[in-house]
């Protein structure tokens, strides 16, 4: 009887090699050698922006997107979003400035709250933590958007980071804090989504930066280490569509040995 | 005992078993394995279907203060407060009285008052695209003007006046799209893709904790 | 001269609005009947769902809820309407909350038992409603659709009393999945769940800014047709002779793009000016 489902063996295979160059490089930063990493500016500014509102004398919105955690395209990003929220919640905490975070979806709220009340608690400001600032707003995607869009009409925040998984709203919510004056740091994975943060936001993350956020932020070398794991799985990508390139453009799609290989 | 399940230890490997149970079933096929995946799923919709209620007690939370302490809008909270309890009640799954979502309340409000509302929202993009296509397409510098004559050209393509003008529109819009769009999609995918493998590892090996508590231990 | 010509740079966003507002009202008060040329993708959508052999099986999929009807309702529309017009049966379930209320009006315009279809519920078509779980859920459905759901949306009665699922279980049953959507779940949950494991052939509609994300799985040949926007219903609609929300609204589309274009020539106009000035 066949353990290993057909067609998934090549993928399978990929999966592992990703992991163990991820795997490696972390031990290796845990034995010291932590590789450099280039400047991501929209990481960088998160400090800058909170600044900014703290002499503003406004509070900061932090988003995390709008997705949940199940599902498995989106659910990294949300993760990825409460990461940088959880420096976010760490970083206002130190100087004393209102941290607003909206959430759509509900089982992710107690997920959020509790990440920014730890992250208060440890910045000794646990007292300075408020549940309701901790906001949902409505699950309802433009229901959320409307909401989201009054909170910075009202509020008028120093800073809108919004870091995660999003849809349309997207382009409102960021239109929306460039008109109050915002400085805006935003990220997503959502490839729709990333031409309208570009162009209204500040700060951009593209895609898998939204990941390395977490790990830059914090900077913590085995965090910083699985970074280099990810350019292994860049490098064995280029590698393969190249070879495929070539191989097809030589031999003919029916005649390719790799996409014989690929689909074991 | 207090003490010791509030180890991070224990969220931690939660975490590992269940993303275990997600990843190796789609690649081997163990019987056990797959039922409890399986069952391990439908205790997700059980704990998202339980999770529902926060969001509307948060609600009723933040919007009863604000009728309470009578504070600035404070009416239109009664509004959000009025309709989630006639919505919540009128589409309670008891078809034996009338409720649920074939209930007369429930399909008007929705049709009439939901759809409208949402495609307004929805609609109200095209505003903000239109401001924001005029503020930031500008020829301030090289890439500047590589966005400018790429967004141009295909906001020209998917415009039928533009097309049926000059068919040219749609064959330059239609290269943007096959080509560069294609290779920055794939690229982008990619790499979010790879993203989200180093996240999963270094969630694998409890070092990556912010969903889990603010900042480290 | 130029002081006129700098002022362009920086028009209030409220005359913006306003002009977006004009732009777009103006052609559905007044329609302009602006020239709509039929292109690929609304003829390989028309083609492939013409090209389902009769007795086939499909399931249709309206993955969006009421912020996307504007977009996605006419080919929704147009969908059914040419499905209604063949011997096929059809499975309608949704993955999205919103998808049965979304599909209850279409039924509130098109009835399938008149004429000109004559379409028999649970012989011809059935509709399942919404199931919850979003991609485990798809999964489910595909692995076993009476373990997934119990009964029909519609009557409320086990699937088991319907001829439509008497010899139909899993996806590989399926000849085809259409699924007209606006997010997640959507095409890249359809395409691991359906399309990896049983190799279903899918189709998706989907809102234009989701398209360029969508087109390299329509290169590879993993999505067969995609019919992305209202400016493609609206060819949908010319292909079936059937005029009707999209080329009511396509007009529009037009109007808009034009006053984009003219802004975004007028705010580089000012732009250089300025800079002229400055220099």
């Amino acid at each position: 009887m066949a353990i290993l489902i057909a067609n998934r063996i090549f993928g399978l295979v990929c999966l592992l090699a990703i992991m163990i160059a991820v795997a490696y490089f972390i031990r290796r930063a845990q034995g010291g050698k932590v590789p450099k990493v280039r400047r991501i500016p929209g990481i960088d500014a998160i400090d800058e922006a909170i600044g900014r509102a703290v002499e503003m004398g406004r509070p900061v919105i932090a988003s995390h997107g709008i997705a949940n955690l199940r599902d498995s395209t989106t659910g990294p990003q949300t993760i990825a979003g409460l990461s940088v929220l959880s420096y976010v919640a760490k970083k206002c905490a130190e100087v004393s400035t209102r941290l607003i975070v909206p959430v759509r979806q509900p089982e992710v709220w107690p997920i959020a709250a509790d990440v920014v009340e730890t992250a208060y608690k440890m910045a000794g400001k646990g007292e300075e933590f408020q549940q309701s600032d901790i906001v949902f707003l409505s699950t309802e995607q433009f229901g959320f958007s409307s909401n989201y869009i009054g909170l910075l009409m009202r509020e008028k925040p120093g800073a809108n980071i919004m870091i995660g998984a999003y849809w349309a709203e997207s382009v409102q919510l960021a239109e929306t804090g460039n008109r109050v004056g915002a400085m805006q740091i935003s990220g997503t994975a959502q490839t729709s989504q990333i031409p309208f943060f570009l162009i209204s936001t500040d700060y951009c993350l593209i895609g898998e930066e939204i990941y390395a956020a977490g790990a830059y932020l914090t900077n913590e070398a085995p965090l910083i280490a699985s970074l280099a794991g990810q350019d292994f799985g860049r490098i064995l990508a280029i590698i393969l569509g190249i070879l495929g390139s070539l191989l097809t453009t030589a031999l003919t799609v029916a005649g390719n040995p790799l996409l014989t290989v690929m689909s074991w | 005992m207090s003490n010791i399940l509030r180890r991070i230890e224990i969220p931690i490997f939660l975490t590992i078993v269940a993303t275990l149970l997600q990843v190796i079933p789609y690649y081997v096929d163990i019987p056990i394995i797959n039922d409890t995946a399986n069952t391990v799923n439908l205790w997700v919709l059980l704990v998202v279907a339980w999770a529902t209620f926060i969001g509307p007690l948060s609600l009723m939370q933040v919007h009863g203060k604000t009728v309470q302490k009578r504070s600035k809008g404070w009416y239109f909270s009664v509004v959000v407060l009025v309709f989630t309890v006639v919505m919540s009640i009128a589409g309670l799954p008891i078809a034996e009285i009338g409720l649920g979502t074939k209930n007369a309340v429930y399909t008007w409000l929705f049709t009439y008052g939901q759809t409208p509302l949402s495609g307004t929202m929805y609609g109200i993009i095209a505003f903000f695209i239109t401001s924001a296509a005029y503020r930031s397409f500008r020829a301030k510098n090289i890439e500047a003007t590589i966005v400018l004559v790429a967004g141009l050209a295909m906001v020209m393509y998917n415009a039928p006046i533009f097309t049926a003008t000059w068919p040219g529109f749609r064959t330059i819009g239609q290269w943007i799209y096959d080509i560069p769009n294609m290779a920055t999609n794939r690229a982008v995918t990619i790499g979010a893709a790879l993203g989200a493998i180093a996240l999963a590892v270094r969630t694998l090996m409890g070092i990556e904790r912010g969903y889990l508590r603010g900042g480290s231990d | 001269m130029s002081s006129f010509f700098d002022k362009f740079e920086n028009i209030d966003r409220r005359w913006i609005y306003l002009l977006s507002w004009i732009f777009v009202l103006f052609p559905l008060i007044f329609p302009l009947g602006l020239p709509v040329p039929i292109n690929k993708e609304s003829q390989a959508w028309f083609k492939a769902i013409n090209d389902i052999p009769n007795g086939s099986v499909i399931v249709f999929s309206p993955m969006f809820g009421t912020s996307g009807m504007p977009e996605l309702f006419p080919m929704t529309l147009a969908t059914m309407h040419q499905l209604w017009s063949k011997n096929v049966k059809i499975i309608v379930v949704s993955f999205w909350a919103e998808g049965p209320l979304v599909f209850q009006q279409l039924l509130n315009q098109m009835n399938p038992t008149a004429a000109p279809y004559n379409k028999v519920y649970g012989v011809d078509w059935i509709d399942l409603g919404y199931i919850p779980g979003s991609e485990p859920a798809m999964r489910a459905f595909g692995e076993d659709m009476k373990k997934a759901v119990a009964k029909d949306y519609k009557e409320n009665k086990n699937l088991s009393e319907f001829p439509i699922m008497q010899n139909i279980n899993k996806a590989s049953d399926v000849s085809l999945v259409i699924s007209i959507e606006t997010g997640t779940p959507g095409l890249t949950e359809w395409l691991r769940q359906w399309q990896e494991p049983f190799r279903t052939p899918i189709i998706v509609g989907c809102i234009g800014v989701s398209a360029p994300g969508m087109a390299p799985f329509l290169q590879s040949g993993q999505l067969g047709a995609l019919l992305p926007g209202l400016t493609s219903s609206a060819e949908y609609e010319l292909l079936l002779n059937r005029k009707g929300l999209a080329i009511a609204g396509v007009d529009a589309v037009s109007m808009s793009h034009i006053l984009v274009v003219i802004l975004v020539v007028l705010g580089n106009v000012g732009y250089f000016v300025n800079r002229g000035k400055k220099k």
